[in-house]
């Protein structure tokens, strides 16, 4: 059985590299009524999840993870935090963070609890 | 039965359990930390800035160990998590500006999340994580 960090960091590495270069292919990554809260709006499954990541209104983005922690939670959950810079198009670089409720169904990990905010009002 | 609450409920438990306790927190941990004990148990678990810490007794020696503080908070967010065993759970992420010592030059962006846990009624922390964002 791998360590949470040891799958945390997995997780955190592909979640990122797909979103830098395939958007729709992150949709396996959720799980059935899964939840997204982006910059404070929320959606609600993968469907509604999915479509959102998509319709970004970038072409080119990049993330990069400053830190990450990851621990196991008392219902059997993994709970992962980044803290990151990414950039889009030719925008400024803006700092983000990102928290993850990772649980396992099956023999996967899916995401249930994604939320997300822009560090911008911190500038 | 929590489990049995269709999304909306959750939604609105989730926002509202989450609205109350950032206020209760933040609160509590600038003007009465001696009491801030009172919100975590014996499963709880806190990250501060890559530190572990587990149970009630460590946070809290760690959380009495730090500076006066004032936290001013700008976004947060609640969701509720899945609950497959019958406890409610729920996701908080706050981020916003914490002084220390009173001191400009020791003030700090933060992002913190917690897992709300709710046991016999009472909400407490499951998980508390802690990252200054610079």
């Amino acid at each position: 059985m791998s360590s949470p960090e040891v799958i945390g960091k997995q997780f955190v590495a592909a979640f990122y590299q797909t979103f830098d270069t395939n958007r729709a292919g992150l949709a396996p990554l959720y799980g059935q009524g899964a939840m997204l809260s982006y910059e404070g709006e929320l959606f609600s499954g993968q469907e509604a999840i999915v479509q959102k990541l998509t319709s970004l209104p970038f072409q080119t983005i990049v993330h990069q993870v400053t830190t990450h922690d990851f621990h196991l939670t008392v219902d059997g959950g993994l709970l992962v935090t980044v803290v990151g810079q990414l950039k889009a198009d030719s925008d400024p670089i803006h700092g983000f963070t990102e928290v993850f409720y990772l649980k396992q169904v099956g023999d996967g990990l899916f995401v249930f609890n994604d939320i997300f905010r822009l560090a911008l009002h911190h500038q | 039965m929590a489990s049995a609450l269709k999304f909306p409920a959750k939604l609105s438990e989730a926002t509202e359990a989450g609205d109350k306790f950032v206020r209760l927190f933040y609160e509590t941990f600038d003007k009465r930390r001696q009491v801030i004990k009172g919100l975590y148990s014996e499963t709880s678990f806190l990250v501060w800035n890559g530190h572990t810490k587990s149970g009630v007794e460590d946070i809290n020696t760690f959380y009495q160990n730090l500076p006066s503080s004032q936290h001013s908070i700008q976004s947060f967010d609640c969701q509720p998590v899945s609950d497959d065993h019958s406890q409610t759970t729920v996701l908080v992420c706050c981020e916003g500006e914490v002084c220390y010592d009173e001191r400009q030059s020791n003030r700090h962006t933060f992002s913190q999340n917690f897992l709300l846990v709710k046991q016999s009624d009472v909400w407490k922390v499951g998980s508390d994580c802690f990252r200054f964002l610079e």
